[in-house]
């Protein structure tokens, strides 16, 4: 029954984020730059469940958002499965374990996942990554993914927490 | 000891060929691995999902301002106050019409792209990411709406169709850095590129040789060469600055968009098709 749950939990709670990003929460802007729920909840899910969980959830989410934009297919993809896989790392210092500390961490990889995703798209030639919107952005979505990460890591742990990752999330990797 | 092949690096690593696969698919498949119809088949999907969520979310807020609307007095004065915000709201309407009947009696009387079968549509939702710069309208492959067709607001140029759904389609904003197009200037219809530079950033007009005749606050039209990627003598940029650097071959030319995205409600998709 549980295991049940999780399938659908995860699904929903995906597919819930990426329409958010897409109509509500997505049409906000501060200085022109929009808020990145999705990169936020890959962030809190690697925080909270570990590397592996962290990049699958990334790649998923990211397959998803792809959808919705004209960049290369698969490029979101890659960035939040990187992402969703540093995030991951970080359960080493048991950032999880304090929940300031974690909030924190949501929005310092959120930066970091801004700044991968200007990388990558200046190596593909889309962007160019040495302009003052890159600090902008990176301040921006780190700023609001804080705000919201209290949200986001409750959300990833209710979805995530029958797959086995209990309240202390032993089985993180 | 450090295990370099532990199971989240296996997994890493094979979820990051499969990016970096779907990637070169793109870039390399040509029309075939386009993944269009498969992006086009998740909107339509989840279209109705959004639709769902976005009147989910609105009554929460009804339901707050809801909970505050209790007492007799207070019924009285909010009565009060409902009449002089109805009368208020009824001027802010007619006002907000005669905005909408601007914007369509300017898509009605544009002078470019005579000739041209188009059609007419809303603009339904802006950017909603940081990774591209588009808005959303509310005619998809129903109305007839193909990949590549021209979008033109009031007073120019708004963009091109980067993705079709059946109901809904997504524009490319001029400034998006992954939008170019040959434009022409001057009286000897001297010829440049144009390109997007992404967020809060000037347009950049390339290929504009030293001396050539541009001028600040000139506007500058579609080329129609290209590959006929748009159409000839729509209004595209007004040149904001130009330097020419010591030296240098081209001059360094800055633009800005003719069309105010912040304030696009209307636009028409001429039903033209690129000939490339």
């Amino acid at each position: 029954m549980n295991s049940r749950l999780f399938f659908i939990r995860l699904p929903l709670l995906l597919i819930t984020v990426v329409v958010l990003q897409h109509s509500g929460v997505g049409g906000l802007s501060i200085s022109g730059v929009h808020p990145d729920i999705i990169m936020g909840l890959v962030c809190a899910t690697g925080i909270v469940a570990g590397r592996e969980k962290g990049a699958l959830i990334g790649f998923l989410a990211g397959i998803l958002a792809d959808s919705f934009l004209v960049t290369p297919y698969g490029l979101s993809a890659l960035i939040y499965t990187v992402v969703g896989y540093l995030s991951g790392e970080l359960e080493r210092f048991e950032l999880a374990d304090s929940r300031i500390v974690s909030f924190l961490a949501v929005g310092a990889m959120s930066g970091v996942g801004v700044v991968l995703f200007y990388g990558t798209e200046f190596v593909l030639g889309i962007h160019n990554p040495l302009s003052h919107q890159l600090l902008a952005e990176v301040s921006v979505v780190s700023l609001l993914n804080v705000v919201i990460s209290p949200i986001l890591v409750f959300a990833a742990r209710f979805s995530l927490k029958p797959s086995g990752v209990d309240s202390r999330f032993e089985s993180r990797r | 000891m450090v295990k370099l092949f532990e199971r989240p690096r296996i997994t890493l690593l094979i979820l990051v060929l499969a990016s970096a696969s779907l990637i070169t698919l793109n870039y390399r498949g040509g029309s075939r691995f386009s993944f269009v119809s498969v992006k086009a088949a998740v909107r339509d999907v989840i279209t109705p999902v959004r639709s769902t969520l976005d009147s989910a979310f609105s009554p929460v807020g009804n339901v707050i301002t809801g909970a505050f609307d209790y007492g007799s007095l207070k019924t009285e004065n909010q009565k009060l106050k409902n009449q002089i915000n109805g009368a208020e709201m009824v001027k802010l309407a007619a006002g907000d019409a005669q905005r909408q009947l601007n914007q369509l009696l300017r898509l009605d009387n544009i002078q470019f792209a005579q000739g041209i079968a188009s059609v007419p549509a809303q603009v339904i939702s802006m950017t909603p990411s940081n990774l591209q710069l588009s808005f959303e309208i509310d005619k998809g492959q129903s109305a007839g709406i193909q990949l590549g067709m021209v979008v033109v607001g009031g007073s120019g140029l708004a963009g091109r169709i980067v993705a079709v759904g059946s109901t809904t389609s997504t524009v490319l904003m001029v400034s998006d850095p992954n939008f170019a197009a040959g434009v022409r200037f001057g009286p000897g219809g001297n010829i440049a590129l144009l390109n997007g530079q992404g967020l809060n950033q000037p347009l950049k007009v390339n290929l504009v040789d030293p001396g050539s005749p541009i001028r600040v606050g000139q506007v500058l039209v579609t080329s129609g060469l290209q590959g006929e990627v748009f159409p000839p003598g729509i209004p595209i940029a007004r040149v904001t600055s130009i330097t020419n650097p010591l030296g240098a071959l081209q001059e360094s030319v800055k633009a800005a968009p003719v069309v105010d995205y912040g304030g696009l409600q209307y636009v028409r998709v001429l039903k033209w098709r690129p000939l490339s």
